[in-house]
């Protein structure tokens, strides 16, 4: 699958240059005034990144467009499993106040370094299942796992608790409100350890 | 003293000033660019998280851009500092130096504590100093484009057309 998918982009991207090129050489060739050539000029160039930009994404295994066809294919397999239960804001206070549970965030390195839930451990979603335990080594597979996102309708917190309820953790919940309710009932941290 | 000796004087500095300023922009804004471009080539992933933290876009619209802007910048730096298409170049840093301000700003306005992502992973925390660094790009690709216009000679004379065509970045190959 992936595979056709990149054949497609690359097809895609090898049209684009070709009308990119074209539209350079009637805009050469035109004889309109040096201002009037620069919106072609700018649209060609928004081509010329757009084709080499998702030539170089999807050449590579390791580019965005494979990357997240991987990601999209995990999703899509754990949402129709299994429904981790969820864990409403009160319990979610009381436990990160007597440090009963252990939260994980589900969002990405850039959000989770704005700020989290204290003692919170970053797993964001694009990371491989070996990442994942190599992450979660010193966690019992029997402690309480609060998993959150950013908000209500992120689903990459479904996606993570799915996994790692999968990988053995017994005791999996989903904080369902994520960041924006935390926020929202003032306890952001500034904690800056990972 | 003749009456149109001034304008000949004018129009003999205006050009050398005109073009020294323009390149000295066009050198600065280009690099900028491409450093920008580089950076955030280097961690795409991060790029992605980078944008989703706006909510400005969807997974698909967001994952469509960080294809696209990296590579928006370096081509466009390397067009400026090669003075090819400068004009579309410089029109396209203004509008990416727009969008970045809008972006920033509202991401202040609706209290979102996240990093710019301007220059990769090094990037620093929405705020007044990243909003006016984008402000700044803009009103330097603003002022290439102005400059742009003025040193090129105006193609709607006929001994002027290969020099204005020169002066815009239409050498291409």
């Amino acid at each position: 699958m992936l595979g056709s998918v990149n054949h497609n982009i690359a097809q895609l991207s090898a049209a684009a240059l070709v009308v990119a090129t074209v539209t350079l050489f009637r805009i050469r060739s035109g004889a309109t005034a040096a201002s009037r050539r620069w919106p072609l000029h700018a649209l060609a160039i928004v081509i010329v990144a757009g084709a080499v930009g998702a030539a170089y994404h999807s050449a590579s295994d390791d580019g965005l467009i494979s990357h997240y066809e991987r990601v999209r294919a995990v999703r899509l397999n754990a949402l129709p499993q299994e429904r981790v239960p969820r864990v409403d804001l009160s319990e979610v206070l009381r436990s990160a106040d007597d440090r009963s549970a252990t939260f994980i965030d589900a969002r990405g390195t850039l959000e989770f370094d704005s700020g989290r839930i204290d003692s919170a451990v970053n797993v964001p979603p694009d990371l491989m299942a070996d990442q994942i335990r190599a992450r979660l080594a010193n966690v019992p597979r029997d402690r309480p796992l609060i998993v959150y996102c950013s908000r209500e309708s992120c689903e990459t917190a479904d996606v993570l608790a799915s996994r790692l309820a999968r990988d053995g953790f017994t005791n999996v919940r989903v904080f369902s409100g994520g960041w924006e309710i935390w926020v929202a009932a003032t306890r952001p941290s500034s904690d800056v350890s990972k | 003293m003749r009456d149109d000796q001034t304008p000949i004087v004018r129009s003999s500095r205006e050009p050398t000033a005109l073009r020294g300023a323009e390149l000295v922009l066009r050198l600065c804004v280009g690099a900028l660019l491409i450093y920008s471009g580089y950076e955030k080539l280097r961690d795409p992933v991060g790029l992605v998280h980078a944008i989703d933290a706006y909510r400005l876009f969807g997974p698909t619209s967001g994952l469509a851009i960080a294809i696209v802007l990296p590579w928006l910048e370096v081509i466009s730096g390397a067009c400026l500092i090669a003075h090819v298409a400068a004009g579309g170049a410089a029109l396209v840093a203004a509008l990416l130096g727009l969008a970045f301000v809008i972006a920033q700003t509202t991401a202040l306005a609706r209290g979102l504590m996240i990093h710019c992502g301007c220059f990769g992973d090094s990037a620093m925390t929405v705020g007044p100093v990243t909003v006016a660094r984008a402000a700044g790009l803009l009103a330097a690709a603003v002022a290439t484009l102005v400059l742009v216009a003025r040193s090129a000679p105006n193609d709607a004379s006929p001994p002027a057309a290969s020099e204005a065509r020169a002066a815009d970045g239409d050498g291409l190959p």
